[in-house]
């Protein structure tokens, strides 16, 4: 149709707006990547972390024996690197298999005596999870509290704005479950979420948190 | 008589009906990727076509869009972009992203219309055949990754959304070639030089 000696009227003008339409799409894409690196929310998430460490609103925790602490307090006074997943107590289908590797992650952790750089910190975003329910789970994980603690948080606003900060979200899902993005979340003693591993990296996670603990002392 | 000017009405009006209907359902709609992704881009897409009675063009603009290139470009990048889990969740908890989303659908949907006529058989192949075989590839990769790619969304919506996607990839490439047969039957050759004789 159109041979390229018989230049139209209309085909400079066509030139330049398919370069602007090109360069628009292109960063559009690029915004909508993070920059080409992500498809998904989480991947995303988890690179915006590592860039900026996030500062963990303040939230008070319920712990299983009853005791409640403010996170950042708990944080500041345990002074080790702290791994933190979120569950539900009640749940049937991933956080089995996190439960599971946090029990190996237990196991791992005494075994190579760095009990007193890293520890597990489970919280649970389920309002009916309560001290009795929690203190259940931790017998059938068989948590030793020295190294792993469950917590729940009562107050329903604090308990979101702390999954908000982080990007957690929870969907609630068929037969009573929920499904959310779970993955290790390394956070230091200043109550900043400092990395993002996936739930099925558990070594990575422990091997990250070993390495900012010997960076940060 | 009284069947045309009700038949005017129902084309002037019909455009802003399907935009209020949209934005009053946009909850629901959203509320599940397949829906989200499958109903209401879709459907933003016709209600910019429907909308094209109130929208006037200056003249000429017609000059910046030759064989419809330049609409076609942009048809390309914004469904490809929409396809982006992470887009289309930031279109959720973003008002900006949604907004964006409303406007550049409805807008793709005004200029298509327009685009395609101009556009050669030839030009509407190579743009259909690329956003089909994209939206394919899309689904097929909804369908097969294990881990959930939007954290707003179930992983069975998503296997479904994937499905749907590689469905109406294919949908989209056979109405192409429906409307269009005409052009691949043989035809017997004309003396064209008095048509185009310039």
């Amino acid at each position: 149709m159109n041979s390229p000696r018989t230049s139209r009227p209309g085909s400079r003008a066509t030139a330049f707006a398919v370069l602007a339409v090109l360069l628009a799409g292109s960063a559009a894409l690029y915004y909508g990547t993070s920059g080409f690196r992500a498809i998904s929310t989480e991947s995303a998430r988890r690179i915006a972390v590592a860039e900026r460490p996030i500062q963990a609103p303040p939230a008070r925790l319920a712990g299983a024996d009853g005791g409640a602490t403010l996170l950042a307090d708990e944080l500041a006074r345990d002074g080790r690197i702290t791994l933190v997943t979120f569950i539900y107590a009640r749940c049937q289908s991933i956080c089995r298999v996190v439960g599971t590797e946090l029990q190996q992650m237990q196991q791992q952790i005494v075994a190579r005596g760095a009990a007193d750089k890293v520890r597990l910190v489970t919280i649970s975003f389920d309002p009916r999870d309560d001290a009795r329910a929690l203190a259940q789970y931790g017998r059938q994980m068989n948590t030793d509290p020295g190294v792993w603690r469950l917590y729940g948080i009562p107050d329903a606003g604090e308990r979101q704005r702390l999954l908000d900060a982080f990007g957690v979200i929870v969907v609630p899902a068929p037969l009573g479950e929920f499904e959310h993005n779970a993955a290790f979340h390394v956070m230091d003693r200043g109550a900043r979420l400092v990395r993002i591993l996936d739930y099925t990296e558990p070594d990575a996670a422990l091997a990250e948190a070993l390495a900012r603990a010997v960076e940060e002392t | 008589m009284k069947i045309d000017t009700h038949r005017a009405r129902l084309r002037r009006w019909g455009g802003p009906a399907l935009l209020a209907v949209l934005l009053a359902t946009r909850a629901p709609l959203e509320a599940t990727m397949w829906r989200h992704m499958l109903v209401q881009l879709p459907l933003l897409v016709a209600c910019g076509a429907l909308l094209r009675p109130w929208l006037r063009l200056p003249p000429g603009a017609a000059r910046w869009d030759a064989q419809g290139l330049a609409t076609f470009t942009a048809t390309a990048f914004a469904t490809t972009y929409w396809m982006i889990p992470r887009a289309l969740e930031q279109a959720l908890d973003e008002p900006f992203a949604n907004g964006m989303k409303f406007a550049s659908l409805l807008l793709m949907g005004a200029l298509l219309p327009g685009a395609l006529r101009r556009a050669h058989v030839v030009v509407q192949l190579f743009f259909i055949a690329n956003i089909c075989a994209m939206m394919a590839i899309a689904g097929m990769l909804y369908r097969e990754l294990p881990q959930r790619l939007c954290n707003a969304y179930l992983l069975d919506d998503q296997d479904l959304t994937g499905s749907s996607l590689v469905g109406l990839a294919l949908a989209l490439g056979v109405a192409w070639c429906i409307v269009n047969a005409r052009h691949f039957a043989d035809q017997p050759e004309q003396p064209k030089r008095q048509i185009t004789g310039r």
